[in-house]
């Protein structure tokens, strides 16, 4: 998984470790291990959520087309996933892991959620788009994106998300779904291909 | 791997279209290109225009990923949200020790109340017992990030988010009303205001008439009946139980609203919230003087309380239980009821 915005959140804020290997240079395997064994030391957590925000978020935006409902449930997938870090095993990847959470509370949100929200999508999106009118017509797309997402059904909506906005593989998607690849392979195919018709091309072809 | 197969795995299966297979393939086979095309590439404005699109599904995969990159989450949610994080780990010794304190009395409290304690540092650098309060760390820990979480964002003027527990959902940020009282030790619930309250009833009749059955804590053991049962018909069944403060006559020590499916309880809360369990499920416990909003399809607004309260769900019961005590004894208190 790759951060497709590659910025932090709050600069360089992120020490080092003493023995002198930066966080940043380190599997995530090595920060879960160190988030474990040395828990009153934020750093190893705080690289790890650094680096797995965006994709959590992206997620979380995509599967459940709100901004408020996104921030909420990230917030709550990281607490969890802080809760819980103690009884990780790294069986797999973080991040696989991690989107195990926000999947269920991603669910856990279609559960209880009792009113129609109104998409307001398009504040997520940074302020350097090329221009104004470029950011316009980026935000309309991203709206009635994540709108015709939420008709699909949810486990095409799921495989779309993690393949495309998120950038999972497939073999990780295929853990964090619990499918087998060729099937989540599919997934994804037949969900681009809903969602480009229920666009009815919404998005225009290239160039 | 799931046995559930859909309608989407079976078309995987060796009797799938071979057609829509093979485009599936390609999909992927595109996807993974743009990917290594991107990762490779060490300017991020490179022009994306050599992977070569073949057709409307991966010209569109395209768009797709290019606007997916585009998504970020709010910087000041981030930030924020990365800074308490950071700021709740390192405060997570001084809140474990409270919880030893308070929940363990094993003779530990003076060891745990003194970071400087020899004693304390030495169980500092004992990993074996430091895993041992792993769950209360972690958990006091996502508490007060929690708590920090919202506190913050509630100082922003205009910024107003809510969290929904059951039936009930809190938001921060500015209140619908000018005032909001001042912060400070809890009070107990001034008892005017709770008998203000509709629907004054009995306990039985509240048992007779209640969709749900209503239960009543079994700690403290001499806590005996409530002092006062209300009903109401908040499209749904609404039971509130409070019982005296046997110290002050004039006031309530303990007040417990039992919600079916269908109430809304809204609560307005400048104060800080945290996240904490009851039976093992997550429940929300509050602090301070705040404005509770009952919905009854006017939004009529009231003010109830001024103490602390501990919110959780059962089934589909969600429960309310307002009192002065600390947030042990209330997880207590709510893990008694019968």
């Amino acid at each position: 998984m790759t951060d497709a915005q590659g910025s932090r959140p709050d600069g360089d804020r992120i020490a080092t470790q003493t023995s002198g290997q930066s966080f940043e240079t380190m599997r995530d395997e090595e920060l879960v291990l160190l988030a474990q064994e040395h828990h009153d030391d934020p750093a190893a957590f705080a690289e790890l959520y650094r680096r797995h925000l965006p994709h959590v978020y992206r997620f979380l935006l995509a599967r459940l087309g709100e901004t408020q409902a996104a921030q909420d449930a990230t917030a709550q997938t990281f607490l969890a996933a802080l809760e819980g870090i103690g009884n990780y095993r790294a069986s797999g990847a973080f991040g696989a892991w991690l989107m195990m959470i926000a999947r269920n509370k991603a669910a856990d949100d279609f559960r209880t959620r009792r009113t129609t929200v109104m998409l307001d999508a398009a504040a997520e999106l940074p302020a350097t788009a090329p221009s104004t009118e470029q950011q316009v017509v980026t935000r309309l797309q991203l709206q009635e994106v994540l709108g015709a997402m939420r008709a699909l059904s949810p486990e095409r909506a799921e495989a779309l998300s993690l393949r495309i906005f998120v950038g999972m593989s497939i073999a990780e998607i295929s853990k964090v779904m619990d499918k087998r690849e060729a099937a989540v392979k599919m997934l994804v195919y037949r969900a681009l291909e809903d969602l480009r018709q229920r666009l009815g091309y919404g998005i225009e072809a290239e160039p | 791997m799931s046995d559930d197969r859909t309608h989407d795995e079976q078309l995987s299966s060796p009797s799938t279209d071979s057609g829509v297979s093979q485009r599936a393939d390609a999909l992927e086979s595109f996807l993974t290109a743009l990917e290594n095309d991107v990762e490779s590439d060490a300017s991020p404005q490179r022009d994306r225009s050599s992977i070569v699109t073949s057709d409307a599904d991966t010209a569109f995969a395209r768009r797709l990923v290019v606007l997916g990159a585009n998504i970020a989450p709010d910087a000041d949610f981030a930030t924020r949200l990365h800074e308490l994080i950071e700021q709740n780990i390192r405060d997570h010794s001084q809140v474990g020790n409270i919880t030893l304190v308070q929940s363990a009395g094993n003779g530990s409290a003076g060891v745990a109340s003194d970071a400087t304690n020899p004693r304390r540092q030495r169980i500092a650098r004992s990993l074996s017992h430091f895993r041992r309060l792993r769950p209360l760390w972690a958990a006091m820990a996502a508490l007060l990030l929690l708590a920090l979480l919202v506190a913050l964002p509630a100082a922003q003027a205009g910024v107003k988010r809510s969290i929904c527990l059951g039936s009930v959902c809190i938001s921060w940020g500015t209140p619908p009303q000018a005032t909001t009282p001042a912060h400070g030790a809890p009070t107990p619930t001034p008892l005017p205001s709770v008998l203000d309250l509709a629907g004054r009833t009995t306990l039985a009749q509240a048992r007779a008439q209640s969709t749900f059955p209503v239960r009543l804590p079994t700690y403290p053991p001499d806590l005996g009946q409530p002092s006062y049962v209300f009903e109401q018909d908040l499209h749904g069944d609404a039971v509130i139980l409070v019982w005296d403060d046997r110290t002050t006559a004039s006031r309530s020590s303990l007040s417990l609203f039992e919600l079916s499916s269908g109430v809304f309880l809204y609560k307005f809360t400048a104060s800080p919230i945290a996240v904490t369990k009851v039976h093992g499920q997550q429940a929300f416990w509050t602090s301070g003087p705040y404005q509770v909003e009952l919905q009854d399809g006017t939004y009529d607004t009231r003010w109830v309380v001024t103490g602390h309260a501990l919110i959780w769900a059962e089934g589909n019961i969600t429960y309310r239980l307002e009192t002065t005590l600390s947030l042990a004894e209330a997880v207590r208190i709510a893990e008694s009821l019968r």
